[in-house]
């Protein structure tokens, strides 16, 4: 038997027709369950990226501090 | 008679893309066609597009993987049921985990999703081995007419090569699923199972020549 034949013997293993379509409709129900919040996807970007994630996040955080009146109006709370 | 599942919008948000190409091979999923292999580039544009939430994206990942990481998976676990809820789980893996696909120079994606549905196979299944019942079980399958020369043909040729899968040792029935089922070259199988490519190599080769003779006896009649 060659590579080809056995190739070629692998594709008759593929799903039936409706093996396929229960396959993408659970699909579909199980990402529509598996929807998470912004607050899990930021988390898990954390565990992936920490490093650039936190920096990001750093700069953001100074970003809106400097530019807007949140920050001095921080800074006279504190006082 | 095979149920049509509607394609999923809902969530669907239309954004302007970078590809006409793209849009045509969306397009094309929406009414059925057999999905277009693509290359790592245009892979690349519907991981990203999905990461950002495209659900149109993700279907056309879905449906460009499935074939493959059911082909994969179904020699390593019991019946088709088992294989439906590998490639299920492993999918839903692959589409919810893209944030943490990071894409290497000379490493293809699909590398990556048969890792993930190796996994799922071996932590699931681990002690089983391919159904060995009454083949005629697995040959009738829904949605096909069994009347056909060609399904019987097909039917057949499927009995004959799980049987053979299943007198393999697991590692080279894990081996010859990521080759044969796959379609994975040596170095990455060699990557999903910690085996050296040369070694890879030489598993594919003598399990190609047990299952060539096994499947031979199995048409001849043989063997039951």
């Amino acid at each position: 038997m060659t590579d080809a034949e056995l190739s070629h013997a692998f594709v008759s293993l593929d799903p039936g027709a409706t093996a396929r379509a229960r396959m993408e409709e659970n699909l579909n129900r199980d990402l529509d369950a598996s929807q998470s919040s912004m607050i899990d996807e930021w988390l898990s970007l954390v565990r992936v990226r920490p490093v650039m994630t936190l920096g990001y996040a750093t700069a953001a955080a100074g970003a809106l501090l400097l530019t807007t009146p949140l920050g001095a109006l921080s800074l006279a709370l504190l006082k | 008679m095979s149920a049509v599942v509607p394609l999923s919008l809902e969530g669907w948000q239309p954004r302007p893309r970078s590809s006409l190409t793209l849009d045509f091979t969306l397009l094309a999923s929406r009414f059925g066609g057999e999905p277009e292999d693509l290359d790592e580039e245009r892979l690349q544009r519907l991981v990203d597009a999905a990461r950002q939430g495209d659900r149109l994206a993700a279907q056309q990942l879905y449906r460009q993987f499935v074939d493959r990481v059911f082909r994969t998976v179904r020699p390593l676990v019991q019946n088709d049921a088992e294989a439906e809820d590998v490639t299920q789980d492993a999918m839903l893996a692959v589409l919810t985990s893209l944030a943490t696909y990071q894409r290497r120079p000379g490493t293809r994606f699909v590398s990556w999703v048969l890792t993930i549905a190796a996994h799922t196979a071996r932590r699931r299944f681990r002690r089983q081995r391919p159904e060995t019942a009454d083949p005629f079980i697995i040959e009738e399958r829904e949605g096909e007419d069994p009347e056909t020369d060609e399904a019987i043909d097909n039917a057949r040729r499927r009995r004959a090569l799980l049987l053979a899968l299943a007198d393999l040792p697991e590692r080279e029935r894990r081996v010859v699923s990521l080759r044969y089922g796959g379609e994975l070259n040596a170095t990455e199988i060699a990557a999903i199972t910690g085996l050296s490519a040369a070694n890879v190599r030489k598993l594919c080769e003598r399990s190609r020549e047990k299952l060539g003779r096994r499947i031979e006896e199995i048409l001849a009649g043989a063997t039951p």
